[in-house]
């Protein structure tokens, strides 16, 4: 599948709330997102191992890149794809921690007794608990049957079926949006184009398309204590950058790493 | 683990109605029609202190099956002039199209159409909005258009407000 930008389904969507209006305004243009929409929407939510060298095809032609993903795979060996929705940063990370609960009681046992509040958390920042219990619930059952440590292609599996991964990253959206609200004096001074948090997570957290950047991250890795690093992989100079998300609080765990090209993050594994 | 969506659509509209029926928020009120969970009556009171105060609007919603990945279409039913409502009701309102979250319910929905009554949005439609001569008037003439919202709310009660007020679940 062609690597696609999460911002076209965002464009789609409003683009099909302005065709709800005026259906003479459907274009080739519109017809063209529509076809890749439909693409990223039949991709696997989270897509199986592949070797990170694999990219060096996808970069044939493009030297800044394929410069830097010859550093790259001398630490990374794999990778998965995250459906580009809009979603992806979120399925990612949280498929990433669900594979490390997997193999490790200790740390799932200090998970899941940190997600206790979670619920209560959320619905002191302002949310109907019985609009987000359903998620609440998915999510702490599937951690505790992965916790006590599924296979690999079972977890793949739990995840693709029925509305899992909406459930799990409707929760995580939730989670963030919570965390965002409930420190807002902590990230209030980091908006640009937003006029408060309140209206930063209506719009760029609660809707299910919209992509995650430095203020989600930021917010969703402090509130459940695993941490992440971000490899950047872009045409700017030098090296690939990579930007730890790490906190006092976080568990005792090996970060969860995720490769970000512009509007998309996928994971990545180290050898 | 999550069921099959249609399922887990009746299970949430279940909660939602319940939720409802406890803690309903002031001024708006929503129950299903007859025995579809899927489509619902509600009742928004015009804002107090705005010109849509002592006005009724009905509204329907319509429940997807894919609810709550799938925001309601949800239709003015009494006659409503704002710069964000279609002539035949239809809102625009970002919450019921890209701005929906599954972690949304119709008592959020509620309040947010409550609110827009009040304070329309100017900016949402730049290419001529869902009604122009109501987002016209009202960035050119204020109290013309405030004039014109307060008839409508005349014409509610002149009516049979008895055909009104029965609508209320």
């Amino acid at each position: 599948m062609p690597f696609v930008r999460d911002h076209s389904t965002r464009e789609l969507l409003q683009q099909d709330a302005h065709k709800t209006m005026r259906p003479e305004e459907v274009d080739l243009k519109m017809l063209t997102k529509r076809h890749i929409f439909m693409e990223a929407e039949a991709a696997a939510a989270v897509g199986p191992r592949s070797a990170v060298a694999d990219l060096k095809a996808q970069y044939a032609e493009n030297p800044d890149f394929l410069k830097k993903v010859g550093a790259l795979v001398e630490r990374f060996e794999v990778l998965r794809r995250s459906r580009p929705d809009g979603s992806c940063f979120y399925r990612a990370y949280l498929f990433g921690i669900f594979e490390q609960l997997a193999g490790n009681k200790e740390l799932a046992t200090a998970f899941l007794a940190r997600q206790k509040e979670a619920l209560k958390f959320c619905v002191e920042a302002g949310y109907e608990e019985v609009a987000i219990e359903g998620f609440y619930d998915e999510f702490m059952e599937m951690a505790a049957k992965v916790s006590e440590g599924v296979s690999t292609s079972t977890l793949e599996a739990m995840w693709e079926e029925n509305d899992n991964d909406r459930y799990l990253v409707c929760w995580a959206r939730v989670l963030t949006s919570a965390y965002l609200k409930r420190h807002e004096q902590d990230f209030a001074s980091f908006l640009t184009s937003h006029s408060s948090i309140q209206q930063f997570c209506a719009q760029e957290v609660d809707p299910m398309d919209t992509e995650a950047d430095h203020l989600q991250i930021m917010a969703l890795s402090s509130f459940l204590a695993v941490p992440v690093t971000v490899v950047y992989l872009d045409r700017s100079e030098g090296a690939t950058a990579e930007h730890p998300f790490a906190h006092e609080s976080s568990l005792p765990c090996t970060p969860i790493h995720l490769l970000y090209r512009p509007g998309h993050y996928d994971l990545i594994y180290t050898k | 683990m999550a069921s099959g969506s249609a399922q887990s659509a009746e299970r949430r509209l279940l909660r939602d109605f319940k939720k409802m029926t406890a803690d309903a928020p002031k001024g708006v009120s929503a129950a299903p029609v007859g025995d579809d969970l899927f489509q619902w009556s509600a009742i928004v009171l015009g804002p107090e202190g705005t010109a849509w105060e002592g006005g009724v609007w009905k509204l329907n919603m319509s429940f997807p099956p894919e609810y709550p990945g799938k925001p309601p279409a949800v239709r003015f039913q009494t006659e409503v002039f704002h710069p964000n409502v279609f002539p035949n009701g239809q809102i625009c309102l970002d919450l019921l199209a890209a701005g929906w979250s599954p972690a949304y319910d119709a008592r959020t929905i509620l309040i947010a159409i409550q609110s827009l009554l009040a304070d329309p949005d100017t900016h949402a439609t730049p290419e001529g909005g869902a009604n122009p001569d109501a987002e016209s008037l009202f960035v050119r003439d204020r109290q013309g258009y405030y004039a014109k919202v307060k008839a409508l709310v005349e014409k509610q009660l002149e009516e049979d407000d008895m055909g009104c007020l029965s609508a209320v679940p």
